[in-house]
């Protein structure tokens, strides 16, 4: 067999700009992610700022998830300086994050990944094939953003996210119309995820893989926590997890690699689940059930149920933390006290749609940041990803052209990749 | 972009949106529900927006508006502006990056070597600039009404303090624990951050009417030295109406 080469560049409907190559001989293939994002050096920008500064600045990162940069970045910062939050900070910010997933998740399945299973039409011809999820998704993308807004005080790059908890709350009345509409969209989520679970997606062979999901306290799903899970593997401290953490530069793009023990993992809204299904809430899990995957499933396409099963999750626990904050009343919050004490290291992580983000900083006597590193969910998802384009490329060796191309953009989507953040 | 103006009569303005080095926030603005934008847009025809439209250019449409955000950091950067100049009749310099540089501008050397962000207008003409970290939905339906007829855009002149008074907010420049860039930040966010409790990042870029030598004077008051104060005003952008000599660096 000739050696073909294969190059899509760049690859539309992802965040950021990059493509792929896959070169495929009678030896085998090898697949090759060119992330083509100029590193913008968040990093070096920030040494030298003052910790209140920070949260502000790394949220420039990414217009769709810069909040959760901002909060990642606030957890390092608190357990650098020690500092506590209160109950309604902790509520708030799960809300802020469910707010988040809820316009990125459907955001990304409908207008992102779902033109390729209807033959890559436009978003007006999606309209026509599948209206009623079309009008689903809309309503859930908006409320996503209302959420973002509530809590974070407006949706692109949000402000009132600060080290030690909230500079400014919105209205109760906003917090009792954001409760209805949880309610009123809760069914259409499930509905959702049943539409997910149909769509035919391409062959792809099972293979063993690393998955790594931080792990919430106690026995609940969720998207912040002190420990990270990996499995096969163990437990361990956020901070002993980016220790082992490598940053791996490769040629032929602009983003780096980030290996933990060396091997290439999957992290996201497939290892979340598959690692914390038996978390969920009722209603996800039956929802989950219902899709009739057997778990773990490590078909990188089952992160499209994986993230619907998620916004069923958020759903159900939304109903919870707005319950519990309107139960409790919106109580001022007293502004943020920062008392360095010496030089202190803090880490801090939050789940990402795309995946587990670390933030680590290091903070001096005054203030002041001294060294930053930020681990961004697709960096690290990077060589998972050119593991699974070679498989598939290698499956599909004798399909035609057009039929390898459509799939190997397809596997792409399947993860969200956001090569803005990756080359950060 | 007379010939925009008469344009209007005919047919919807051909957009297309691009992004340089940025995080692409700016273009939420599409995204938005908003019945005054929602008005506005409708005079547009949207071709091409970054990365939700395939394919990507090469071949650049031919068109009548070309919003682009981010800044130009690369050649490539560079190469492709170039290319959206001579395929757009009217260039929009959409975001603090592609006015200013924006934060990838806040520093020159990175790892000891010197690279430089710079605004779209250092590289090629640009017919409108409207700065904000992100742009703001009204300053964004302003700019397409003034393109739509051809007219200039009207920002304000005035710093960030003037429309945090309006609000009245209480001054955030003793109490907040990092300094409050308000006082020479272009106005045109209503004190978006300011009226949420937090100090202005100075996002907008610096205020033609700013007076930067005495905000000097009180950054180091509040016990900024000269290179930390450097540091701060330059978070959003390197290129500042003051020449910035107690450090031995210098602006425009």
């Amino acid at each position: 067999m000739a050696t073909r080469r294969l190059t899509i560049m760049p690859v539309a409907r992802i965040h950021g700009h990059g493509g792929l190559e896959v070169t495929s001989s009678g030896s085998g293939a090898t697949a090759a992610l060119m992330v083509d994002e100029i590193p913008r050096y968040f990093e070096e920008i920030l040494v030298g700022r003052h910790v209140a500064e920070v949260p502000a600045l790394v949220s420039r990162l990414c217009r769709r998830c810069g909040g959760g940069h901002r909060l990642a970045a606030a957890l390092a910062l608190e357990d650098a300086l020690g500092v506590k939050v209160s109950r309604q900070t902790k509520l708030l910010r799960e809300l802020y994050l469910h707010g988040l997933f809820l316009e990125s998740h459907i955001h990304h399945f409908f207008y992102m990944a779902l033109p390729d299973f209807y033959g890559a039409l436009g978003v007006a011809e999606l309209r026509r094939e599948c209206p009623q999820e079309m009008d689903v998704a809309d309503n859930i993308i908006a409320l996503g953003r209302r959420i973002q807004r509530f809590v974070g005080g407006r949706r692109v790059h949000p402000v009132s996210m600060v080290v030690g908890g909230f500079a400014s709350l919105g209205t109760s009345e906003d917090l009792v119309k954001i409760g209805w509409a949880v309610q009123r969209h809760l069914r259409d989520a499930e509905g959702l995820v049943r539409f997910a679970g149909e769509l035919r997606t391409p062959p792809f062979l099972a293979r063993p893989v690393v998955q790594r999901a931080i792990r919430p306290k106690g026995k609940t799903y969720g998207h912040l926590g002190k420990t990270v899970v990996t499995q096969p593997g163990g437990t361990a401290a956020l901070e002993a997890e980016v220790n082992t953490m490598r940053e791996v530069p490769v040629s032929y793009s602009m983003a780096s690699h980030f290996l933990a023990g060396g091997e290439p993992c999957l992290v996201g809204p497939a290892a979340r689940v598959n690692l914390g299904h038996d978390r969920l809430t009722t209603r996800a899990r039956e929802a989950l059930r219902k899709a009739g995957r057997q778990l773990p499933c490590t078909d990188p396409f089952f992160q499209h149920v994986a993230r619907l099963v998620e916004i069923v999750f958020s759903f159900e626990r939304m109903m919870w933390v707005n319950e519990q904050l309107l139960h409790e009343g919106l109580q001022p919050e007293p502004g943020p006290v920062i008392q360095p004490s010496g030089r202190r290291r803090g880490v801090g992580a939050v789940e990402l749609p795309q995946g587990t983000c670390y933030h680590d900083y290091e903070v001096d006597g005054g203030g002041h940041v001294t060294r930053a590193r930020i681990y961004p969910p697709t960096a690290q998802v990077l060589p998972q990803m050119e593991r699974d384009l070679t498989a598939l490329a290698t499956a599909m060796s004798d399909v035609p052209e057009a039929e390898l191309r459509l799939s190997l953009e397809m596997l792409v989507r399947s993860y969200d990749p956001c090569f803005i953040c990756a080359a950060r | 972009m007379a010939d925009a103006a008469t344009d209007l009569h005919r047919a919807r303005l051909t957009t297309a949106a691009y992004r340089l080095t940025g995080c692409g926030g700016d273009f939420a603005v599409f995204d938005e529900t908003d019945e005054t934008l929602s008005e506005a847009s409708e005079e547009i025809d949207l071709v091409y927006r970054d990365g939700l439209t395939a394919p990507a250019p090469p071949p650049y449409p031919q068109v009548q508006l070309a919003l682009v955000e981010g800044a130009v950091v690369s050649r490539e950067d560079e190469r492709h502006l170039r290319a959206i100049r001579e395929s757009a009749r009217t260039v929009v310099a959409l975001g603090t990056c592609a006015v200013w540089g924006g934060l990838p501008a806040s520093k020159d050397t990175w790892g000891g070597k010197v690279r430089r962000a710079v605004p779209l207008r250092q590289v090629v003409p640009v017919d409108y600039s409207l700065p904000g970290c992100p742009v703001t939905m009204p300053q964004f339906a302003g700019l397409l009404t003034s393109v739509l007829r051809g007219r200039p855009l009207a920002l304000p002149l005035y710093p960030v303090c003037f429309e945090c008074r309006l609000a009245e907010n209480p001054c955030l420049w003793k109490t907040a624990p990092s300094a409050c860039l308000g006082p020479v930040t272009a106005a045109g966010c209503t004190a978006n951050c300011p009226s949420l409790g937090v100090p202005c990042y100075g996002c907008h870029g610096p205020a033609p009417e700013a007076n930067f030598e005495s905000y000097l004077s009180l950054l180091r008051r509040k016990g900024y030295t000269a290179e930390e104060a450097v540091t701060v005003l330059r978070t959003f952008g390197s290129n500042l109406p003051v020449r910035l000599t107690e450090s031995g660096e210098e602006g425009e």
